[in-house]
This record gives structure tokens, C-alpha cells and sequence, in this order.
């Protein structure tokens, strides 16, 4: 006899278990059926391109909760699994569970993936999340991208510890609220936590360290 | 002419600039390797793991009634993943339950929202159930803290005031607008963010 009657046999199986799994009774429980049945379509990708699918049923999940419209939830968690598969293509598909949706928040909040790319080459050994949200985090209290782009990225490649990095963002916050400028804080308070950077290719000046106190 | 105090912010920015600048992209497969390396995946593989092996054609000889008896026991595992297979359903409310195999860490939240009757938790650890994790006041009724277990890794949360008011933890980080329209804060827990 051959294997492949087998193997279709096999698959036949399966399909009812494969179906249920993709209607997760979370969503069945919160969503209009409509909306988790488009949600479920969305998971379902994800789930085959072996993207993480549990942030997709939380972000579904949060729209519910916030009692968004079923269409906002399903755009919502389409542009999530969007910006998971690009973080993974950024990151490597070595990546973890937690660095993809880390990734996936940066992009939301206006970064671009070739920034992602350029953190991952600066720190292979260690995971990038906290970094990611510090990144995040920057951006989305209106630091320029770029600006917090750069800082971060040297910040990693100077090893600086991820406790230090989130004690950087907290006086970056710090500044924020007492009226200075998102840009020239990050500015100044990366410049305290390095000193300055390696000699760079382009030959500019490089600015003489400066210790300086945080709040 | 310009203050010394600003010309010597510009170098600095110049100088950020260069830094991001001189930082290479990564070719495709190079990063892929580097990633690989870094969490061990790199490793040599066994011959049983070598998907060519399972897709070379050979014919298997099976005896009829053995096959009936295989289709079967097939048949009855695909109906039982049918029934039991799927994901389990939300914890009671008041029991954020983490993922069983990822560790956990107790983790405490901390508000300070003096003249509100009701403060909550939600987030992604208790499916952003607004009723699912109340926070408790202390005696001046000004402090509101609530403990709770969350899995290693990446979490987004937020506070509930009277049960309408949804804020942001004031001590961390952002995380981005998802198009709900509502401010989010974000706990990195375990080997991921050393605790933060």
C-alpha cells in the first residue's frame, strides 16, 4: 500500500482541530462574529508565516475592552501583524517572542525597519527589547526619530546596561515635563550617560566629555 | 555669532548623526546568521532532523487492516483535538493566570490617584478586563498598588480610574497609539529587561 492514502487520512484528521484553533474562544467571547471571524483570518496568517499570534488576540482583546468599533479592531490588529512580520524581517527570524512586539511598537511609533536592522547588528548577543522600548518611548514623547534613533543606537554600542538605558529614558521624561526640549535633552543626557563616541568616518568633531548629574 | 553652549550642541548632534550613519545595514543573511549564532540556533543538526530525508518518495507496505485500524485511531485523534484541542478560556476574573511554561515574576503596580473611588489593572496579562484586577488603596486612600504574576517578556498595560478613565502609568514607558485611542505603558519583565 502506498503512504500516501495515509497521509491524506492523516490531514483529514487533523482539519477539525486546525479549524477550532483558529476561532480562539477569547475572541468568540468579546467580538461581534463578524469581527472575530475577520480576526481569526488575520491570526490565522500570522500564525502560518509563524509570527507570533498571541499579541494579535490581545490587541483584539484591548479594542474590545476600549469598546472600539469591529471595524477599528480588525485594522488595528492587521497593521500589528504587518509591523511583526517586518520586525522579524529587520530583526532576523532568530528573534524573540517579545523583540518582535517590542519591533513591532517601534515601527507603530514611526520608526523605520533599517533602524531596527542597525540596533540588532550593534547588540547580536543580547536581546534588544529593552532598548527597543526605550526607543519606542522616546519617540512617542515627540523626540525627534532620528534624534532618538542615533542616541539609542549609541547607547547600545557603547554597552551601556539596559538598567542605565531605562534610567535614561526616566530623565529624559524627567526634562520633558519640566519644559525643556524633547531633541536637545536627549541630546544632552545620552551625551552624559557616554561621554562622546569613537572616531567616526566623516571626520566631524567630536564633542569633549561631559559628566553631568540627573534628577 | 552663536552661543558657544549651542554650537556645541550641534557638533554633538553631528556627531549622532555620524554614529547611526557609520552603523552598516546588515545584509540579509549575515544578520540571519549573526541572529542565528547569538541564540545558539546555529547548531549542527542530526540526519533524522534533515527534512530531505522525509521527502524523499518510498514506498511503505502496510497490511490492509492495519491501515484500517491507523485510519481510525487517526480519525478519533483529529474528533478529540476537535473537542479538547482548543486554547483554554480566559481565568476567572481576579486570577491573572501567565502563560504555564514561560517563568513569571510578581510584579507590583504602583498609582498615585488621590479622590478616586476605583482604580483597576488591565493589560495584556488579563485579556484588558476592566474588572479582572482591582488595585487596593492604602489608609489615605491616595496610593493604589496591586501584585500580580506576569510572564517573562514584553507587556502593555494601563489603569482604569472609576471604571471609565483609562491613563497611562506616569513612571514608564509608552508605548505607541494602537488606534484605540487610549494611552498604554509598557513593563519589560525578566531576561528580556533585567527587571524593569
Amino acid at each position: 500500500m502506498k503512504a500516501a492514502p495515509l497521509v491524506i487520512l492523516f490531514l483529514v484528521a487533523l482539519v477539525p482541530g486546525a479549524a477550532v484553533a483558529a476561532l480562539d474562544p477569547r475572541l468568540a467571547a468579546r467580538l461581534d462574529a463578524e469581527t472575530a471571524a475577520a480576526v481569526g483570518e488575520v491570526i490565522d496568517g500570522a500564525r502560518t508565516k509563524g509570527l507570533p499570534v498571541e499579541p494579535l488576540v490581545d490587541r483584539a482583546l484591548e479594542g474590545s475592552s476600549r469598546q472600539a468599533a469591529g471595524s477599528r479592531i480588525i485594522a488595528s490588529v492587521r497593521s500589528l501583524a504587518a509591523e511583526l512580520e517586518t520586525a522579524r524581517e529587520a530583526l532576523g527570524s532568530g528573534s524573540s517572542s517579545a523583540e518582535l512586539v517590542a519591533g513591532a511598537a517601534a515601527l507603530s511609533a514611526g520608526l523605520r525597519p533599517d533602524t531596527l536592522a542597525r540596533l540588532r547588528l550593534a547588540r547580536p548577543e543580547a536581546p534588544l527589547v529593552v532598548p527597543l522600548v526605550v526607543l519606542t518611548d522616546l519617540v512617542t514623547r515627540r523626540v525627534p526619530v532620528e534624534t532618538a534613533a542615533a542616541a539609542v543606537l549609541a547607547a547600545t554600542r557603547a554597552r551601556v546596561p539596559d538598567r542605565d538605558l531605562m534610567r535614561l529614558r526616566q530623565r529624559i521624561d524627567y526634562d520633558i515635563r519640566s519644559g525643556a526640549s524633547p531633541g536637545k535633552s536627549t541630546i544632552a543626557r545620552t551625551r552624559n550617560l557616554i561621554g562622546t563616541f569613537e572616531s567616526s568616518p566623516q571626520g566631524s568633531r567630536q564633542p569633549a566629555p561631559r559628566r553631568g548629574s540627573g534628577p | 555669532m552663536s552661543d558657544p553652549h549651542e554650537r556645541d550642541e550641534r557638533d554633538f548632534a553631528e556627531a549622532f548623526r555620524c554614529e547611526y550613519e557609520r552603523t552598516p545595514l546588515p545584509v540579509p543573511e549575515v544578520q540571519a546568521r549573526i541572529v542565528a549564532a547569538a541564540r545558539g540556533m546555529g547548531r549542527p543538526r542530526r540526519d533524522i532532523l534533515r527534512l530531505g530525508a522525509w521527502l524523499e518518495p518510498r514506498t511503505i507496505a502496510v497490511r490492509p487492516a492495519a491501515a484500517a485500524a491507523v485510519a481510525i485511531v487517526l480519525i478519533g485523534a483529529g474528533a478529540l483535538l476537535a473537542r479538547f484541542g482548543s486554547p483554554p478560556r480566559s481565568p476567572a476574573r481576579g486570577t491573572p493566570v501567565p502563560a504555564a511554561s514561560a517563568p513569571t515574576q510578581a510584579v507590583q503596580f504602583v498609582l498615585v490617584a488621590p479622590s478616586v473611588n476605583r482604580v483597576t489593572l488591565v493589560g495584556d496579562f488579563n485579556g484588558w478586563d476592566a474588572a479582572a484586577t482591582p488595585m487596593r488603596h492604602g489608609a489615605e486612600r491616595d496610593t493604589w498598588t496591586v501584585t500580580v504574576p506576569l510572564a517573562s517578556g514584553w507587556h502593555a498595560y494601563a489603569f482604569v480610574v472609576d471604571g471609565a478613565r483609562w491613563i497611562h502609568d506616569p513612571m514608564a514607558p509608552l508605548a505607541p497609539p494602537d488606534g484605540f485611542g487610549g494611552p498604554r505603558s509598557v513593563i519589560v519583565v525578566g531576561e528580556h529587561g533585567e527587571g524593569t
